[in-house]
């Protein structure tokens, strides 16, 4: 058990190297953020202050990360960001995710098509823990709060984009795949209901 | 896992996976054979039930999905059906007992408004698939862990038993002819 000055000391240092880093080493930001999170969220009173941080950085540390795999390729290992990334989406601000759903959707597909082309498994890996993530954050953004949600997200044709990927793998013997997939697909039902002009 | 039949069924480019029309019904049509398919191959329980609960999650948003065409009385129940059936212990475990619950829960929120003249015919099904149960379920009256599924069944009779006007309560769940 950390003291609780410790606690405040430690957050308070990752706050500090997170702001002196998050322009210049998005992974390494990614790397803070969990730090912090998992140390705060622990032991924190003062909860409005960590509300306010991931409201501020989330967009930005979302938008930075899309830029980074449009690279990823030249990364020597790729898992790292991408473990990162699923350690983020759990603890950043829903609505950023929501709001670049579409962009971080579109890039993951491209990663994701490493599959098909390549028949690079490790893509399949990276990218499947991800898309359930951030369909668990639509689901949740959809239930808590639909109209503020069917603003941002004005069309379902990515989500489309995305369950045509995974569609297949529903078949695979392989049966985490197959479980991941159908899970994928139940939490898309909601926010496509919602999102729908004519069901 | 068998990485060239995924490539096989899926391209970017096939017109099959870009002019589906972005909505919940059409989706929901495009993967209802392929999980036909996976609760027919019948490989593991855990599968078998995350398809229940995707059918029972579009249910939920689209009423009309599953009851036209009679999509799940004539495709889905016989499968679940047969998988009771070929349980060939004494007892069910966990999964099987969710699944079972979760089958019943589609059955009970199905509109029987939009079924008109086939509702017998539906009623005909689920007594079959009561009767693969029963075999489980009556066995001990006093076995908690079958409560949800007996819960679920009483419903069931009393939503069938309501069909007919002027049905006295003693009568009703006669239609399902228990």
């Amino acid at each position: 058990m950390i003291p609780e000055k410790s606690h405040i000391l430690i957050s308070r240092l990752l706050i500090y190297l997170f702001s002196k880093f998050y322009q210049e080493n998005t992974l390494l930001c990614l790397l803070i953020w969990n730090c912090l999170i998992t140390v705060t969220k622990l032991n924190y009173k003062d909860a409005k202050t960590l509300e306010d941080f991931m409201v501020t950085y989330s967009e930005t540390l979302i938008r930075n990360f899309i830029d980074k795999l449009k690279i990823i390729h030249l990364l020597p290992d790729p898992e790292v960001p991408f473990k990162l990334l699923s350690s983020f989406v759990c603890f950043s601000d829903p609505m950023a995710v929501l709001k670049y759903s579409e962009s971080l959707f579109n890039q993951l597909n491209n990663h994701f098509d490493k599959f098909y082309l390549k028949e690079d498994m490790r893509a399949i890996f990276h990218t499947f823990p991800i898309y359930k993530l951030i369909f668990e954050c639509l689901d949740n953004s959809f239930k808590t709060n639909l109209e503020k949600s069917k603003e941002i997200i004005k069309t379902s044709n990515v989500i489309r984009r995305v369950l045509m990927r995974v569609k297949p793998f529903i078949l695979q013997k392989d049966r985490h795949l197959a479980n991941y997939t159908l899970q994928i697909l139940t939490l898309s039902c909601r926010t496509l209901a919602s999102n729908a002009n004519n069901l | 896992m068998d990485t060239e039949d995924a490539s096989v069924n899926f391209s970017a480019e096939d017109p099959v996976n870009t002019v589906i029309p972005e909505s919940l019904g059409p989706i929901a049509w495009e993967f209802f054979e392929v999980i036909e398919f996976k609760i027919k191959k019948n490989e593991h329980p855990a599968l078998v039930l995350e398809c229940l609960k995707y059918m029972r999650n579009v249910q939920q948003y689209n009423q009309g999905f599953l009851v036209h065409e009679r999509r799940f009385e004539l495709k889905i129940l016989p499968l679940i059906c047969k998988f009771f059936q070929k349980v060939d212990r004494e007892n069910l475990n966990n999964l099987e007992i969710k699944i079972a619950e979760t089958t019943l829960s589609i059955l009970n929120n199905i509109d029987l408004e939009s079924y008109g003249a086939t509702r017998e015919e539906l009623a005909k099904r689920i007594r079959e698939f009561e009767e693969s149960l029963n075999r489980f379920v009556s066995k001990d009256e006093t076995a908690n862990e079958y409560s949800v599924i007996k819960i679920h069944l009483q419903e069931i009779k009393r939503k069938f038993g309501e069909e007919k006007a002027g049905d006295s309560p003693s009568n009703q769940g006669d239609k399902l002819g228990v």
